[in-house]
């Protein structure tokens, strides 16, 4: 074996393990993953927008525009546009629903389709997690699968070593459970060179079931509208093209860049 | 020109920028999952595994530079993203083949 | 055409063993393609695998190709009819809408063209250059000049690192007469792209025509405008300096 730095204890372990337990594990997350990610693309793709909701999302996304660009047009049409969206953003023009309050009841009819939508996909993610771990721990469990080139605090080998009942045993070698734990994070990083990386299987969404939180709170729209009726109105315009005059001729080297002391003397 | 210099960078196009950046990913994921087996294989554990992994993570940045022909920010947003980018994810992948190559090799005779 | 050349062989022979998504992809270019070149019978008959695999459901891509086809036989109406159909159950398809606008500009039908066009930049608010331009190009052909500015208002706010939308913007702030904010965009067409000639010429025309104006129609002092005809003279002169119009050019300069 060979040679750490640690006392390593060796254990002999019988190869056959790493047929029928290392490699199984490993191909059936690998494949769940897959079969998660399609199950996901065909449940979104009976997603659907409505003209309202295209609309207010986009005179979200317009307004984001607006600001950050406002210093190319012309002072004049800047303020129109300035109090034309100022009103439309505060009087709800371009919302679907201008009456919708927050709904944290997700049972609500016209919520319905959204919702379940969300919820399936939260639950695609997270079953087969559990029925996973759960078939891990059952049939490979109370045996040492494997030994992990580094040392680790003590506190994880309780999680680690589950199943295992010594208690002297090196934090280095593991139970079957923790390779699971592994391919978890690892194998996400290879799903998002097969499938691109928008993929649904990736490892950092099934940390935590963010899609419970608020799935499409109804008057979402209503709240950036109205943030972004305040922004519209605080922002001031300062042309880009004030001095362009000045800026050509100093490109081409007609002018030097004199700074104004100078100028005005 | 002043009116360019801050603007530098919104002069990149988006969409060739995220491409580069999911290229450089893939990259990075790649040479995380052979260097890692490889290091499995080698033997290395504990510290001299991680070094491994970090003098790797510089040879790629390294040589990401070279192909961007050292004029990164042409084709990325900062020198930041090309070094670090997502690195998380991609130790993890490290660690798992790392696992793997060593297990293979030296646990079982 | 190069896509009928690549495409046929694709779709006549390895039909099946192509990927489910992209098989239609290239067959539904193909159709658009066959319908460019005016060879309607074979889009119409590769139109028919599409419609055998898609069969009875509702399909807002098949309506609209075969909107196209009435189209491209002429039967206005008829496409006009297929296009509000197909919006009547799928409203958020920005393709079929477009069609139809289309459809309404064949037609020379200007105005409703127009009116279509607003009302679906109402809701695609934001997002789609080619609308804005394409309203652009329409109110410039009814001589609206105001409201094809604001057009291409929009689009420099989407797009603010395209030196073409800066031109025309100063081509249309020229036909309404203000040449003051024309000669400064002509500036920052210069500025984004280097020895745009366009931009030159515009540069001289407005800064000349700022010369005689009255102080009150300009916010650069006369010392930067001639310094700007000065630029661009020289910068016409030598970027025509290899051409054929050469002399033209220099004799027009001389003026």
């Amino acid at each position: 074996m060979a040679g750490s730095m640690y006392e390593s204890q060796d254990l002999y372990l019988d190869p056959s393990i790493k047929y029928w337990v290392l490699f199984p594990i490993m191909i059936v997350m690998f494949l769940v993953g897959i079969l998660r990610h399609n199950i996901t693309t065909i449940l979104s793709v009976n997603q659907s927008l409505s003209t309202g909701e295209v609309k207010e999302s986009l005179a979200v996304k317009y307004g984001r525009l607006f600001i950050a660009n406002k210093n190319y047009i012309p002072e004049s049409t800047f303020k129109l546009r300035k109090n034309y969206w100022y009103d439309a953003y505060n009087s709800g023009k371009y919302l679907n629903d201008p009456n919708a309050t927050a709904n944290g009841d997700m049972l609500d009819p016209a919520n319905m389709e959204s919702t379940m939508t969300g919820m399936k996909k939260a639950f695609a993610n997270l079953i087969p997690q559990y029925v996973l771990m759960s078939w891990v721990s059952y049939f490979f469990a109370g045996f040492v699968i494997i030994k992990l080139p580094f040392y680790l605090p003590t506190r994880f080998k309780e999680m680690f070593q589950r199943g295992i009942d010594t208690q002297n045993l090196d934090i280095s070698w593991v139970s079957s459970l923790s390779w699971y734990f592994f391919n978890l994070f690892g194998l996400g990083g290879i799903f998002s060179l097969i499938l691109g990386s928008n993929n649904s299987a990736g490892s950092a969404k099934d940390i935590a079931p963010q899609m419970q939180m608020a799935p499409n709170q109804k008057d979402r729209f209503n709240k950036l509208h109205k943030s972004l009726a305040e922004e519209v109105k605080i922002v001031e315009h300062s042309w880009a093209l004030d001095d362009i005059e000045d800026q050509i001729l100093i490109k081409y080297g007609k002018k030097s860049p004199v700074n104004n002391d100078k100028k005005n003397k | 020109m002043e009116s360019s210099i801050p603007s530098k960078f919104e002069k990149l196009n988006v969409v060739s920028m995220m491409e580069n950046n999911q290229t450089a990913q893939a990259i990075r994921i790649l040479a995380s999952l052979f260097g890692g087996f490889a290091a499995g294989i080698m033997g290395l554990t504990g510290w001299s595994g991680i070094i491994f992994y970090g003098i790797l993570s510089v040879v790629i940045f390294f040589f990401i530079l070279l192909k961007a022909k050292f004029q990164y920010t042409k084709y990325f947003n900062g020198i930041k993203d090309v070094l670090v980018g997502d690195l998380f994810s991609n130790f993890l992948c490290y660690v798992m083949f790392w696992t793997l190559g060593y297990a293979l090799v030296h646990v079982y005779e | 055409m190069d896509v009928i050349e690549l495409a046929k062989p694709l779709i006549d022979g390895k039909f099946s063993s192509l990927d489910n998504i992209e098989r239609y992809e290239i067959l539904e270019q193909l159709i658009v393609a066959y319908l460019d070149t005016n060879e309607i019978d074979k889009a119409e008959k590769y139109l028919k695998l599409v419609k055998d695999k898609i069969k009875d459901e509702f399909s807002s891509r098949l309506q609209k190709l075969y909107g196209m086809i009435e189209e491209a036989k002429g039967n206005y109406e008829k496409a006009i009819e297929i296009y509000n159909e197909t919006l009547k159950v799928d409203e958020v398809n920005e393709a079929v809408h477009k069609r139809l606008i289309a459809v309404n500009i064949a037609n020379g039908n200007r105005t409703e063209a127009i009116n279509l066009l607003n009302k679906y930049l109402e809701v695609f608010v934001s997002g789609d250059e080619d609308a804005w331009l394409q309203l652009a190009d329409l109110y410039l052909l009814e001589n609206q000049c105001q409201q094809a500015a604001y057009c291409i208002e929009e689009v420099i706010l989407t797009n603010p690192k395209n030196h073409l939308y800066y031109l025309r913007y100063a081509d249309i702030m020229c036909c309404i007469g203000r040449y003051q904010i024309a000669s400064k965009y002509y500036c920052k067409t210069l500025d984004l792209c280097n020895d745009n000639i366009r931009a030159l010429y515009g540069i001289l025309y407005t800064n000349q025509y700022l010369l005689k104006s009255k102080a009150e129609d300009k916010s650069t002092s006369d010392e930067t405008i001639k310094a700007l005809i000065d630029l661009a003279k020289e910068q016409l002169a030598k970027l025509y300096k290899k051409s054929p119009c050469e002399e033209v050019v220099n004799e027009f300069l001389k003026q």
